[in-house]
């Protein structure tokens, strides 16, 4: 076979003379460039959508970024996985990804008054456009026409929610990729050496953010359906042995650092593990009104309904699809996961939008190639125009939206307040004061020249109250010793909420009532605030004090 | 301290790399359908057209264990067969035996015997090409059980790929005979079954010493075997895959040469202390540094250094994992070192499948007892092919190329039970 096709593709070009050569030359690399080029106007789009104005888009108001961040920085600085005490809350690896890329991340996407986590959100851009390449890969596997391979990218790209969470230094961002380059390898021909290099690829995902583990039973499908049945042993004990034995890497981990089983004065992963599972409160059905679930669910349903709810139902759909059914069984599972009731964070979207895309590109062009096929004469055209027009209405129907929102992504300055009152702090607080702040702060102020050992320079609000012993050797004052409050929006978010409430963390609460106001930059209600603590002063409620600064004790300080 | 780490990292990547190209010689015919179906051609409805001289090298070999390896080429479907027995002039008992089997079929066997004062089997074999007269030779080992249909397909492989050389397969059966052997059966099983395949399509190969078969007017024109090596069977596949001939190996679970694994631990670490010095010989004698490309010089090279680097590995591994963990390293080179091992653990769980296969192709149950057995024996059977080596080593030092016969006790005769009775018709005849 390979004979026969190796002496038909020969021949013509050895009888041609060496002008027709040198045209054939030129025609194989026009066919080259056919191919390449639109290739790299998506990617390039993806870039300059997930990759500009990272500082001002979105708003720096969830501590999770930071979080990883510092957690990078701490990897690549101090050779730790953790600026606190790694207590197993996720596997390190993730992070461990960004600490490697940290220093040319810095000299990319770093500047004057930049807060300094921007580069983490360029480890970002980079995820977005090899995850864009990996999806082109896998709609290529799944058998699509090279131009139609194209646009399954395109529509993940663009989609608000796709831009929303995939601009932020998320865990699952990370996961993702190797989920992707998972599905890429298994999709394709059968390879033996391409499943367990699949199996590696899960096992960093896993390594990178546990949930992604709730993928295993559709990549498992997906691999039953693309192996050869006579090898199909080999691939699936190649596939789970090289998941599981890199795994079990971060279990060896906590053996080593003898933290596997709970004990007296350390962390442990089994603690992790069922705090995890049963120890965070659940989000409720995501179906019932009013329920922590629900409230995410319309917030992503706000964002982007369209991609949801089409990518969903198609996912259904999908199933029915021999070649595509490991694809639409991704978002099937996490659904599923989802209505066991169980705590959902926002993230949780980010991991079933490439698929939820997929599918819908998949289905389309089998619903016209059927239409282009399976009717002749007469009613092929009628089938092909009703596909075409379903098409030019979901693009008409979206556009709006999706251009709004990418265009906010690329212009619009959203931390315009914290970069002024980075600057403030930068100017006038003396590099030897305590400061409670999120964790987002904490980069910045480490960045400016304060003590990262947590305790006495940036002090991450979660820690005063729960971590008690750290407390009790390194800031015996408690509250009192604390001596400014920088809410960036991370923080101001809980304020009045669960966890800075006088009962969940007393210490923080005590200190957010006994503060007056240095200044405060922005609109009311979306502020960021430097409050200076007073142990002796009559206490305020916080919430009040954040919905009315004009009226809040306030006080002046000088450089 | 640093130094420590400095040496267990480095050797870490090291580690690494034998490890997982290792485990990727290994699973050559199961990488790919194109690969798996390549290992498996068919064949039929090709007629005979060569003929054949099998040379079977004997050295203290049982009357039972030879009349059983005559008999089975005596029953080859291919009738252009002659059998050359192959003795040295010491070794009066078996040239004895040889004589008495050569009389019985004047026709179709006759007996070489060797006069030169050092013995060993590539000087037997020397002289009994010096008698063939078949357009090709075979070797087959005295105590190997061939299949009736092999020499049929061999020429019909040399008819339909234009082949120099063709390597036919061989499987130890006495897989419950000792706790090693087992290991043992299963190392032959994944080199013939699936290793081969891939260092013949890389053009290198080292051939086997038995079920091999060359054109003759080939073997003459390269002198013959290498009289002074221990291993002459990988020797002369160096020196084959110098000129650029091209070797096929066959594979065929019907078609597969059965042989016996040694039965005790000196007889077994005696023959691959020898298989190590011959390697190590080749390796010295330099003949693959004249291979065409640095690829397939450096993939020459690693073909023969591989087995030392794959026992040194097994013990190393392990010894790198607890040292770290024992000086209580940083946790961090503790994951380090333990990295190499997830390649080397992988390769046992593809073990365990290539088991099940061998179970089925040769229709043996293999039941859970097996599959413990061969996870458990994995460290000390990796332990013993480390002393084998360290031993060859020390005689490769001392010049010390004495050719160390493994003795045969017919323990393969009882597994195919066919033969064993053909053993005692012969010898009622006789």
């Amino acid at each position: 076979m390979t004979v026969a096709q190796k002496s038909t593709s020969t021949t013509p070009v050895s009888l041609v003379r060496p002008s027709g050569r040198y045209l054939a030359d030129l025609k194989r690399l026009g066919y080259l460039l056919l191919r390449v080029i639109p290739l790299t106007l998506v990617l390039t789009l993806t870039a300059i959508l997930y990759g500009v104005n990272l500082h001002g888009y979105p708003e720096f108001g969830n501590d999770d970024e930071g979080t990883y961040f510092a957690q990078a920085w701490s990897v690549a600085n101090r050779g730790d996985v953790a600026h606190y005490t790694y207590w197993y809350d996720h596997p390190p690896v993730g992070w461990m990804q960004m600490a490697v890329l940290l220093q040319p991340l810095q000299w990319v996407w770093g500047g004057d008054g930049i807060p300094i986590q921007t580069a983490g959100r360029g480890m970002m851009t980079l995820i977005a456009v090899g995850s864009a390449a990996l999806i082109y890969k896998i709609s290529c596997n799944l058998g699509m026409a090279k131009p139609v391979a194209l646009v399954a990218p395109l529509v993940w790209a663009l989609s608000p929610l796709a831009v929303h969470y995939g601009r932020q230094i998320f865990l699952d961002n990370i996961a993702l990729i190797w989920l992707l380059a998972c599905f890429a390898l298994i999709t394709g021909k059968p390879k033996l050496h391409h499943h367990v290099a699949a199996g590696a690829a899960f096992g960093l995902a896993v390594l990178s953010k546990e949930t992604a583990a709730v993928a295993l039973p559709a990549i498992l499908v997906a691999l039953w359906v693309s192996s050869w049945p006579r090898t199909r042993a080999f691939s699936l004990v190649g596939f789970l042995g090289a998941g599981a034995l890199l795994i079990s890497g971060w279990v060896l981990f906590a053996i080593v650092k003898n933290e596997l089983f709970p004990g007296p004065g350390h962390v442990s992963l089994w603690d992790a593990i069922v705090w995890q599972l049963h120890g965070r409160a659940g989000a409720g059905f995501i179906f019932a009104d009013g329920s922590g679930a629900n409230n995410i669910l319309e917030e992503w349903l706000r964002q982007d309904p369209y991609l949801i709810c089409a990518g969903m139902l198609l996912s259904l759909v999908g199933l029915f699809f021999r070649q595509a059914r490991g694809i639409a069984l991704v978002p099937v599972v996490y659904l599923v996961v989802a209505l066991r009731g169980g705590y959902i964070p926002a993230m949780y979207i980010i991991t079933p939008l490439p698929f939820f895309a997929l599918i819908i590109v998949y289905l389309t062009w089998k619903l016209w190639q059927n239409a282009s096929t399976r009717f002749q004469g007469a009613i092929k055209w009628p089938g092909r125009v009703v596909v075409a027009a379903v098409v030019s209405a979901s693009v008409f129907v979206v556009t709006p939206s999706w251009a709004a929102m990418s265009t906010a992504a690329v212009t619009e300055n959203r931390n315009a307040s914290y970069q002024a009152a980075l600057a403030f702090v930068d100017a006038n607080l003396p590099r030897d004061t305590t400061v409670l702040t999120d964790d987002n702060v904490w980069n910045d102020m480490v960045e400016m020249g304060w003590n990262a050992d947590g305790w006495s320079g940036p002090l991450w609000h979660f820690k005063l109250d729960r971590d008690p012993e750290a407390r009790e050797k390194n800031l015996p004052g408690e509250w009192r010793q604390i001596d400014y409050i920088f809410l960036g929006r991370a923080m101001d978010v809980f304020v009045g909420g669960e966890i800075l409430s006088k009962k969940e963390a007393p210490l923080a609460y005590a200190a957010l009532s006994h503060s007056e106001l240095v200044k405060a930059w922005g609109p009311v209600g979306r502020q960021v605030r430097l409050l200076k603590v007073n142990p002796d002063m009559e206490p305020v409620d916080p919430e009040w004090m954040r919905a009315n600064p004009d009226q809040a004790p306030t006080t002046t300080i000088s450089p | 301290m640093s130094v420590l780490i400095f040496v267990l990292l480095l050797g870490t990547v090291m580690l690494f790399a034998v490890c997982a190209g290792t485990m990727w010689w290994m699973l050559h015919a199961w990488l790919t359908p194109e690969n798996y179906e390549s290992t498996n051609f068919p064949a039929g409805g090709v007629l005979n057209r060569h003929s054949f001289s099998v040379i079977i090298p004997c050295r203290d070999e049982p009357y039972d264990v030879m009349a059983a390896t005559v008999q089975r080429l005596l029953d080859q479907t291919h009738r252009r067969v002659e059998i050359i027995l192959s003795v040295g002039d010491d070794d009066v008992d078996t040239a004895d035996r040889a004589r008495m089997l050569a009389a019985l079929y004047p026709q179709r066997i006759r007996v070489s015997v060797n006069g030169d004062p050092i013995k060993n089997k590539p000087r037997q074999l020397n002289s009994a090409l010096q008698l063939c007269t078949g357009e090709i030779v075979g070797i087959v080992d005295a105590e190997s059980l061939t299949a009736p249909g092999l020499l049929a397909r061999i020429d019909a492989t040399f008819q339909l790929t234009g082949a120099d050389v063709v390597q036919g397969a061989v499987h130890l059966v006495n897989y419950r005979s000792r706790w090693f052997t087992l290991r043992n059966c299963l190392e032959y099983r994944i080199w013939f079954r699936s290793r081969l395949h891939g260092h013949a399509s890389s053009g290198f190969i080292p051939l086997g010493g038995n079920t091999v078969f060359v054109w003759r007017h080939l073997l003459e024109q390269v002198g013959g075997w290498d009289s002074d090596c221990l291993a002459e069977d990988c020797e002369i596949g160096v020196r084959l895959s110098v000129m650029k001939k091209h070797t096929v190996c066959v594979y065929d679970p019907e078609l597969t040469t059965l042989e016996e694994a040694p039965t005790t631990v000196r007889a077994f670490v005696k023959q691959r202390t020898r298989w190590s010095l011959g390697f190590m010989q080749v390796l010295a004698k330099g003949e693959w540094k004249k291979l065409p490309t640095w690829q397939r010089r450096l993939g020459g090279w690693w073909t023969l250094v591989q087995q030392y680097a794959m026992a040194l590995a097994g013990v190393l591994l392990p010894l790198a994992f607890v040292t770290a963990v024992a000086f209580s390293l940083p946790a961090g080179v503790v994951i380090i070192t333990y990295v190499p091992l997830i390649p080397l653990l992988l390769t046992v769980a593809f073990e365990i499948l290539a088991l099940r296969e061998f179970g089925r192709d040769m229709h043996f149950r293999i039941g859970l007892r097996d599959y413990v057995r061969l996870v458990v024996s994995t460290p000390f059977y990796q332990a013993l092919l480390l002393y084998s080596a360290v031993a060859a080593a020390v005689k490769f030092r001392r010049r010390d190329f004495n050719w160390d016969k493994t003795p045969h006790t017919g323990a393969h005769l009882n597994i195919s039970s066919a033969s064993t009775i053909d053993a005692q018709k012969l010898k009622r005849a006789a």
